[in-house]
C-alpha cells in the first residue's frame, strides 16, 4: 500500500485549508444517575484531505465526539457549549433545515457495526439513493440509480447494478461495510467521520475494506476522522492521532511521533498493552492498573492520575487538572495534557 | 414460497377443523338435554324421543358431528329455538354490526397508538413520554363497560355531543341500500356522505370504549419498539445522510417498529371482530356478542357452536393476512 | 489489590516461562461435524454443511493451543464438540484415556468437572438475574460439592483470586464492567479446579488495557494450576503472543499447524501468509512496505464442497494450477512440528519477501 500523498502535518496552514474546526466543545449526558460529560471542552482542527485518528477505549467519549460533530447527539445527551465550524460555518447555530443540507453533503458518517447500520427492510439501492436524491433535488430517479450502481462498483461490490435490489441481510459483513462507504461518499463530502469502521470484520475483510476506503478518500481528497481502538489501524491509516481519555484529548501529534515517543503516560500505556511479535517470548504484558473513572465523578486532579505509572500519588497530579501544552523539541509540535509532559519528553532526549 | 403457502393453508384448515370438533364436543358434554328445551318441561317422554330423533341426538357422536359439519358447510347452521330463527339468519343480522364496531375500535386503537407512540419518542421529551405511558396504563386498566358508561354519561348525558344508545343511524336519515351490510361502507358506496357521517357519529363512543384497552396495549408495544429502533445505528446513518427527523421516522423507524407489533395487532383485531358482550350491552348495539351471551344462558347450543366456528375462521383469516403482511414489510421473512 | 491488577513498570524485566512438558491431554481424531441448512420437507434432503471437516490435532498438558481463523472457519464448532455441547458427526475426541464422544449421563457430568468454557461476551454469557456469588457457586451446587459453609469459603477464595472483592459478590453482572464480568466468568470456570479451559475469544470484547490485564491473569493461573488452554481467537496479534502452538483453520479444515513463533515467522500456507500480512501493525515506520496481501473474495461455505484445494479460488498462487484444482492437499509435516496442507508451501512467503526487499531498501 504505497502512499503517494505527502502528509501535510506540521505545515503552517491557511484558514481556508481547514475543513473542520472544533472549539471548546462540551457534550453532556444528563441522567438520573448524574451528569456525564462525555466530551469535555475539546479543541482541534481537521485540514483538507487529512486522515486523523482518534484513539480511546470504551467510555472515553470518542463516539459522543463523533455524534457531536454531526450534530446528532440525542437526549439525554446534548452539546452544552462550544463551536463546530465546518468549512467556516458554525453548525451549532444552524437550524435543522440548514443542517439537513450539510449532513450527507459536506460531511457524512460511517458507523461501527455493519449488521445494524443499514435499515433491514429497505433495499441497498434505496438506501444509497436516499442520500443522493435528498441532496440533488430534481435529479431523476433513473439517474440516481445509475449513480448508486456506480458507487457500489467503486467500492468493489461485484455485479453492482443487480445488487441494488438486494437487502442488507443478503450481504456479508464486509459487503455491508462497503455499502456504508458508498453511502458516505455518495455526495463527495469534505469530511467523513468513521466510527470503528472495521471493528466487526475479519482480518482479511478488514484489509479489503480499508484498502477500498483509503483509495477512495485519497482520490477525492476527503478528510477523514477515524475513530478506533485499534492502534494497528491508526498506524497504517492516519497522518495524525489524538488520544482521548475521560472526555479529553490528552495527546495530539503526528502518527510517526506518537508511536516513536508517546508523550502522555496513558498513550504510552496503551501502546505497551498491545502484544507485539517481539514480546512473543511470553513476558508479561504491560497493563494499565484499574479502570477508567466514572465521568460523573472525575478525580479533582488529572483524570488519569489514579492509573498513571508516572504520576500516581504526586501532589501536583492529584490536586490540579493539567492543561494542554505544546511540547516536544521538534518542529512538528505536539499537544500533551500532562503535568509531567515536558519532563518526560526531555528525559528521552 | 408456494410450499409455504400450501402448508400455511393446510394448517389453517386443521385449526378450523379442530375448533369445530371442540365446539361440537364441548356442547354435547354439557348437562341438559337440548331436545328438552325445544319440547318444553311438560312434554311426554315420547315427544322428547321424537324430538331427539329429529335433531339427530340418537346417533353416535361421530355421525352427529358429520351431520352437523356437512350441514354447516351447506349453510345449515342449525335452528335457534330460543329466537325461533335459523342461526344463519341471526348471524347475518347481527355479525355485520359487530364487525363494523370492531373494525372502527381497532382503527381508533391503532391510529391513536401510532400517533401517541410517535409523540412519545419523536423528540424524546420525557414529559410527553410520561403522559403517553400514563394513558397506556389507563387504557389497559379501564374495564371497557365502565368506560362505556362514563363516556355515555359525559358525552351524551352531560355534554350531548354524541348520541345515546340504541341506534346505529339517526331515524331521520334514510339508511343506504344494503350491499356489504356495514352501514358506513354502504353509505360510502352509495355516495351518501351524510349517512356516513351520521353512522360514524353513532359508532364513535362505542368504538372508543371498545378500543381503549387494545390502544393501551398497542401504544405500549409501539413505544417500546420505536425506542429500540431509534436507538439502532441505522437511524443515525439515515440522519447523517441529511434526512430530516420526520422522514427518518416515517420511512425507517415506523416500518421497523411495526414488524414486532404485527402478530399482536392481528390477535387484537380478530378478537375485536368477534364482538364484545358488555360494550354491546351498554350501547344496546345489535351485535353478535350480546346474542351469544343470551344464547348461552338459554342453552341455545346451535348459536354458540356456530359462534365458535366463525370465531375460529376469523382468527385464521386474520392470521393469514398477518403472514402476508409480514412478507410484504419484512424482506428477511420472504425467503 | 490482587496480582491481577498490578502492572510492572514498563521497563521492568520480564520473566521467562518454562516450556510445557509434551504430554498429550486431548486428542482429536478425524473430527467431522455437519449441519443441515434449510428445512427438510416433502422427502427433499436438506443440504449438509461441513462445519468441521476431518480435523485431527493433539493438545498437550499445560500448553496453550490456539485455534485461529476467520468467522465460519469452524473453530467454535470444534470447541463445542470438545465440550460435548455438540455431538460430532464422526470422529473421536480423547481426553486422557476416555472417549468424550461416547460419554453419557453421570460420566459426562464427571468429565465436565475437568473442562470448563469461557465465552466472548461476559454480559451475555452470565445470567443477569444472579449475583456474582451465585454465579460462581452454581457449579459447586450442581456437582454437589461441599456443604454451605465450604462452598461459601471456596467462592470467597476464588473471587479474591480473580481480583473481585468478595464483598461486591452480591452485585449482578451488569453492576460490573466488561473486564470485571469476564473475571467472574473465569471464576465460575475455575471454581471446580478444572484441568483445562476452553477460551472462546475471551478478550475480544475488551478494551486494550483491560485485555492486557485478563491475558496476564490467564497466564498467571495457568502457571499456578498447570492449566491447559484451548484458545479460540481471531486476533492474530493476541494469538501469537499468547499461544504455544496454533492451528490455522480455513472452512473447517486445518491448513497449517505449528509452534506459534514458527507459524508467524515462517508461515508456509498462502492463507496463513495472507492472514499475517493483513494484520495492521502498530508501527507507522513499517507501513508502505508493500507487503500486504489483500485476498480477493470472501469466505464462502460452498468452498468446502469444491474439488481440489478449498482455498484455491482466493489463493494468490494456486488459482490456475492443475494440482490445486484437482487434488485436495493433505496435511503433512514439512519440518518437525510444522504441518501444512498445500501443494506449494512457502512459495507465497518467498514472493512477499522478495517484493518487500525491492519496495524498501535497507
Amino acid at each position: 500500500m504505497n502512499r503517494s500523498r505527502p502528509t501535510s502535518s506540521g505545515q503552517p496552514s491557511a484558514e481556508t485549508d481547514i475543513v473542520l474546526s472544533v472549539k471548546n466543545l462540551r457534550t453532556e449526558f444528563h441522567t438520573s444517575e448524574g451528569i456525564f460529560p462525555a466530551v469535555r471542552n475539546v479543541d482541534f482542527n481537521v485540514r483538507r484531505g487529512m486522515q486523523l485518528g482518534i484513539v480511546g477505549e470504551s467510555g472515553s467519549g470518542k463516539s459522543a465526539l463523533a455524534l457531536s460533530i454531526l450534530g446528532l447527539v440525542r437526549p439525554p445527551g446534548r452539546i452544552v457549549s462550544g463551536e463546530v465550524l465546518l468549512n467556516g460555518r458554525d453548525l451549532r447555530s444552524m437550524d435543522e433545515k440548514s443542517l439537513s443540507r450539510v449532513r450527507g453533503k459536506e460531511m457524512s458518517l460511517i458507523f461501527q457495526d455493519p449488521m445494524t447500520a443499514l435499515d433491514p427492510v429497505k433495499t441497498i439501492g434505496t438506501q444509497i439513493m436516499e442520500g443522493i436524491l435528498h441532496h440533488n433535488r430534481g435529479l431523476a430517479r433513473s439517474d440516481a440509480r445509475k449513480r448508486a450502481a456506480q458507487l457500489l462498483d467503486d467500492v468493489e461490490v461485484p455485479q453492482a447494478a443487480q445488487r441494488l435490489e438486494s437487502y442488507p441481510h443478503q450481504f456479508s459483513g464486509g459487503m455491508r461495510q462497503r455499502v456504508m462507504i458508498a453511502i458516505a461518499i455518495a455526495n463527495e463530502p469534505d469530511l467523513i467521520v468513521a466510527d470503528e469502521p472495521t471493528t466487526a470484520l475479519d482480518v482479511t475483510t478488514q484489509a479489503q475494506v480499508l484498502d477500498v476506503f483509503e483509495r477512495l478518500v485519497q482520490s477525492t481528497g476527503t478528510a477523514v476522522i477515524l475513530i478506533t481502538h485499534n492502534l494497528g489501524i491508526v498506524a497504517e491509516f492516519c497522518d495524525e492521532v489524538q488520544v482521548m481519555y475521560a472526555g479529553r484529548i490528552v495527546e495530539s501529534a503526528s502518527t510517526k511521533e506518537i508511536f516513536r515517543l508517546p508523550g502522555h503516560p496513558y498513550t504510552e500505556s496503551l501502546l505497551k498493552s498491545v502484544p507485539r511479535p517481539e514480546e512473543a517470548q511470553r513476558g508479561k504484558l504491560f497493563s494499565v492498573a484499574g479502570f477508567p473513572p466514572s465521568l460523573a465523578h472525575l478525580p479533582r486532579g488529572c483524570s488519569f492520575e489514579p492509573r498513571c505509572f508516572a504520576g500516581k500519588g504526586l501532589a501536583l497530579c492529584r490536586s490540579e487538572r493539567p492543561s494542554p501544552s505544546w511540547t516536544g523539541p521538534n518542529e512538528n509540535g505536539r499537544l500533551v495534557e500532562c503535568h509531567l509532559a515536558s519532563q518526560r519528553l526531555e528525559d528521552d532526549r | 414460497m408456494m410450499q409455504a403457502v400450501v402448508s400455511r393453508l393446510f394448517g389453517s384448515l386443521v385449526a378450523v377443523f379442530g375448533a369445530s370438533i371442540i365446539a361440537f364436543l364441548f356442547l354435547r358434554v354439557l348437562p341438559g338435554n337440548p331436545a328438552r328445551l325445544v319440547v318444553g318441561p311438560l312434554a311426554s317422554e315420547e315427544a322428547l324421543q321424537a324430538q331427539m330423533e329429529r335433531m339427530g341426538l340418537h346417533l353416535s357422536l361421530p355421525d352427529q358431528y358429520w351431520r352437523y359439519i356437512t350441514g354447516f358447510l351447506q349453510g345449515d347452521w342449525g335452528f335457534s329455538y330460543g329466537a325461533g330463527q335459523p342461526v344463519l339468519v341471526q348471524f347475518a343480522n347481527r355479525l355485520p354490526a359487530s364487525i363494523e364496531l370492531g373494525f372502527y375500535a381497532f382503527l381508533f386503537a391503532f391510529l391513536a397508538a401510532v400517533v401517541l407512540g410517535l409523540a412519545a419518542t419523536y423528540r424524546r421529551r420525557p414529559a410527553v413520554d410520561a403522559a403517553v405511558r400514563a394513558l397506556s396504563v389507563f387504557g389497559m386498566g379501564m374495564p371497557p363497560f365502565w368506560l362505556a358508561l362514563i363516556l355515555l354519561v359525559v358525552f351524551h348525558e352531560a355534554l350531548g355531543i354524541f348520541p345515546g344508545p340504541g341506534l346505529q343511524l339517526s331515524r331521520s336519515i334514510e339508511p343506504p341500500p344494503v350491499v356489504t351490510g356495514f352501514i358506513t361502507f354502504d353509505a360510502l358506496i352509495a355516495g351518501d356522505l351524510t349517512a356516513f357521517a351520521d353512522a360514524i357519529h353513532y359508532l364513535f363512543l362505542p368504538a372508543v370504549a371498545l378500543g381503549m384497552l387494545p390502544f393501551g396495549y398497542l401504544v405500549r408495544l409501539l413505544r417500546a419498539n420505536l425506542l429500540d429502533v431509534t436507538n439502532e445505528p441505522f437511524i443515525l446513518v439515515v440522519r447523517s445522510k441529511g434526512i430530516g427527523l420526520w422522514k427518518t421516522f416515517s420511512r425507517h423507524a415506523l416500518p421497523n417498529a411495526f414488524i414486532p407489533t404485527l402478530t399482536a395487532s392481528g390477535m387484537i383485531f380478530a378478537q375485536l371482530l368477534g364482538g364484545s358482550v358488555l360494550v354491546e350491552k351498554v350501547f344496546n348495539w345489535p351485535g353478535i356478542g350480546s346474542l351469544v351471551v343470551d344464547s348461552i344462558l338459554r342453552k341455545d347450543f346451535a348459536v354458540v357452536q356456530a359462534f365458535i366456528i366463525v370465531s375460529a375462521v376469523i382468527y385464521v383469516f386474520v392470521n393469514a393476512i398477518v403472514d402476508v403482511l409480514y412478507g410484504i414489510i419484512d424482506p428477511r421473512i420472504r425467503n | 489489590m490482587s496480582n491481577f491488577e498490578t502492572s510492572p513498570h514498563p521497563d521492568a524485566p520480564q520473566k521467562a516461562r518454562k516450556p510445557p512438558a509434551p504430554q498429550k491431554l486431548v486428542g482429536i481424531e478425524n473430527l467431522v461435524k455437519e449441519f443441515s441448512i434449510g428445512k427438510e420437507s416433502f422427502g427433499r434432503k436438506p443440504t449438509m454443511l461441513r462445519a468441521v471437516d476431518n480435523v485431527s490435532l493433539e493438545i498437550n498438558s499445560g500448553e496453550t493451543f490456539g485455534l485461529v481463523g476467520e468467522s465460519g472457519c469452524g473453530k467454535t464448532t470444534i470447541a463445542r464438540c470438545l465440550m460435548r455441547l455438540a455431538i460430532p458427526s464422526s470422529g473421536r475426541i480423547m481426553f486422557r484415556d476416555t472417549d468424550v464422544t461416547a460419554l453419557k449421563g453421570k460420566e459426562l457430568r464427571r468429565f465436565r468437572l475437568h473442562m470448563q468454557m469461557v465465552f466472548q461476551d461476559p454480559h451475555a454469557s452470565l445470567d443477569s438475574r444472579m449475583t456474582a456469588r451465585q454465579i460462581v457457586e452454581e457449579p459447586l451446587t450442581i456437582h454437589d460439592i461441599g456443604d454451605r459453609k465450604e462452598r461459601r469459603e471456596k467462592v470467597d477464595e476464588i473471587l479474591t483470586l480473580v481480583g473481585i472483592d468478595p464483598s461486591q459478590g452480591n452485585r449482578k453482572p451488569h453492576g460490573f464492567s466488561g473486564g470485571q464480568a469476564q473475571r467472574i466468568a473465569l471464576a465460575r470456570a475455575l471454581v471446580l479446579n478444572p484441568d483445562m479451559l476452553v477460551l472462546d475469544e475471551p478478550v475480544s470484547a475488551l478494551d486494550v488495557s483491560i485485555q492486557a490485564q485478563v491475558l496476564n491473569f490467564l497466564r498467571d493461573i495457568q502457571d499456578r494450576f498447570s492449566l491447559t488452554y484451548l484458545f479460540i481467537v481471531h486476533d492474530l496479534v493476541v494469538a501469537e503472543y499468547f499461544c504455544d502452538r496454533i492451528a490455522v483453520l480455513y472452512l473447517g479444515a486445518v491448513v497449517e499447524m505449528a509452534e506459534s513463533h514458527v507459524l508467524f515467522r515462517e508461515p508456509l500456507h498462502p492463507y496463513t501468509v495472507s492472514l499475517v500480512s493483513a494484520v495492521p501493525v502498530p508501527d507507522p515506520e513499517s507501513r508502505g512496505r508493500g507487503s500486504r496481501i489483500v485476498l480477493s473474495g470472501e469466505v464462502s461455505p460452498s468452498g468446502a464442497q469444491m474439488s481440489g484445494c478449498r482455498f484455491r479460488t482466493r489463493c494468490p498462487i494456486g488459482r490456475n494450477r492443475e494440482n490445486c484444482r484437482d487434488i485436495s492437499p493433505k496435511l503433512v509435516e514439512k519440518s518437525p512440528g510444522h504441518w501444512v496442507a498445500c501443494h506449494f508451501p512457502g512459495e507465497l512467503e518467498h514472493a512477499v519477501t522478495a517484493a518487500s526487499n525491492i519496495a524498501s531498501p535497507p
